[in-house]
């Protein structure tokens, strides 16, 4: 019975193991100065010590992998990354990209290992002019903002302010005679 | 009270305040991983006939929401034949190599979401020749996973 049950935990084991994980780290490089050499470390991590191969992809929409089917050149960017890296537990690459092309446009940079591929998304947008980021500020989806939000004061609604402020006074004062009246007279 | 309402009194003369925020950097620090099964054994298959519906689990490790798509690592006629269909729901269509991918959400507290989807090696339609038994035939596949735009 013992045997049968350890028998059990070996085989579960041994199928845990025979899964491979690989992590990239960040998950985005924005590329928005044009002809400005744009450097980033990317953090590659495994759960073996395995050969990592890299590739990059590009593409005018980007929306699924197999939209990644054009190179660099067709892109005039200018991209340089060690084509492989011996990962034992964590490893770290250099990234360097240069977009010589007005525009927005994807690429990924593909970890592959085995049966394992990571990418990371490299958004290039060197737009045009002030017209695109118009048409950018006009789709809420596409924008990343903080909004600050206050109780904003401005001068021509100040007085009017004073008056309720005032008015709020009186009447809280008033109640607060009518208690120490009814107090002392208690 | 009489305090609290002369506080406010004065807070409402005031015309500038102070506003404060943390601006965080641009650059994303998310990180992209997951966990594919190394080998699946499809079992036996002859020409004009399908092999069995296989579970793959596929575990997303890392902290964004990702798209993962299999690919074939070289061309090849019989290995083109393969078909996924994402959770085997009815609500998924049953999707070729190529066609085929699917999104597995952020993990939550865990550390890991996993998700799954069926594949099997579908020769009925297959008009190639198999000269002789092809034990053991084997083609790597890579499970490609990109952070959703």
């Amino acid at each position: 019975m013992k045997i049968g049950i350890l028998l059990l935990i070996v085989i579960l084991s041994v199928s845990l193991v025979s899964a491979l994980q690989i992590s990239v780290s960040p998950s985005h490089i924005n590329i928005n100065k044009l002809n400005s050499k744009i450097c980033k470390e990317v953090t590659v991590s495994s759960d073996r010590n395995i050969d990592v191969y890299l590739e990059d992809r590009w593409s005018n929409a980007g929306k699924g992998f197999n939209d990644y089917n054009l190179s660099s050149k067709d892109f005039d960017v200018e991209i340089n990354y060690p084509k492989t890296v011996y990962v034992n537990d964590e490893e770290t690459v250099d990234v360097c990209i240069t977009a010589n092309k007005k525009g927005t446009y994807n690429g990924t940079l593909l970890f592959k290992s085995e049966n394992v591929g990571v990418g990371i998304l490299l958004k290039v947008n060197t737009g045009e002019n002030l017209v695109n980021v118009k048409s950018l500020e006009n789709n809420s989806d596409n924008l990343s903002y903080t909004k600050i939000t206050s109780n904003n004061v401005d001068k021509k609604s100040n007085s009017q302010f004073m008056l309720i402020i005032l008015a709020i006074n009186s009447l809280l004062l008033l109640s607060l005679l009518i208690l120490l009246i009814s107090l002392a007279k208690v | 009270m009489l305090l609290l309402t002369v506080s406010g009194v004065l807070a409402s003369q005031n015309d500038t305040m102070i506003v404060e925020v943390d601006i965080l950097s641009s650059t994303s620090v998310d990180a992209v991983s997951i966990e594919v099964p190394d080998h699946v054994f499809l079992g036996n298959v002859t020409k004009g006939k399908k092999t069995d519906e296989f579970q793959v689990y596929v575990n997303n490790t890392g902290t964004v929401n990702i798209t993962v798509t299999p690919t074939l690592a070289s061309n090849d006629d019989i290995f083109s034949n393969l078909y996924f269909w994402y959770r085997q729901t009815s609500d998924w269509p049953k999707q070729k190599i190529g066609d085929f991918s699917f999104n597995i959400q952020k993990p939550t507290s865990s550390g890991v979401r996993k998700d799954h989807f069926s594949m099997w090696l579908d020769l009925t339609n297959y008009t190639g020749d198999i000269n002789g038994n092809l034990i053991g035939d084997e083609k790597e596949i890579t499970f490609v996973a990109l952070p959703r735009a």
